[in-house]
């Protein structure tokens, strides 16, 4: 599933960040501003719901997503 | 980056949801649900909506 998101950041030309256990985090307009960095993040968000909502476990069960978003300043360093 | 995490946590299965700056920004493209108060651990009670599609063809 991971890396079925990980072509959608390079399609929508999102970052992906990070894996932390089933959590997936990716950004928009970090490397590069850009005036449309929620639109793209909105796009990869819905494609990946849409994308989710088509599988299915080994057993049959559907997967279930969640996803939030945000928007703002970001401050990055490193520490230590 | 926390917000939207919280943003997760207090989600919905199969929703994406959204900050109240995220919908300032997203505009006619897309459709949203009625906004709603969640509450976000460290931020208190924060607005938000559902993001549920696109408008049209984008």
């Amino acid at each position: 599933m991971f890396s079925g998101f990980d072509a959608l950041a390079e399609r929508f030309g999102l970052e992906k960040i990070k894996t932390i256990g089933d959590a997936y985090m990716a950004v928009a307009g970090v490397r590069e501003p850009r005036e449309d960095d929620v639109e793209v993040a909105a796009q990869m968000a819905l494609a990946m719901r849409d994308e989710v909502r088509e599988l299915r476990c080994p057993n049959g069960d559907q997967v279930n997503v969640r996803i939030g978003m945000a928007t703002g300043p970001a401050v990055a360093g490193v520490i230590g | 980056m926390n917000t939207a995490a919280r943003m997760e946590s207090n989600g919905i299965p199969d929703e994406i949801q959204i900050s109240d700056a995220v919908y300032q920004r997203l505009g006619d493209h897309f459709r949203f649900s009625e906004v709603h108060i969640v509450n976000l651990k460290g931020k208190g009670p924060s607005a938000a909506r559902l993001l549920l599609g696109r408008n049209g063809s984008v």
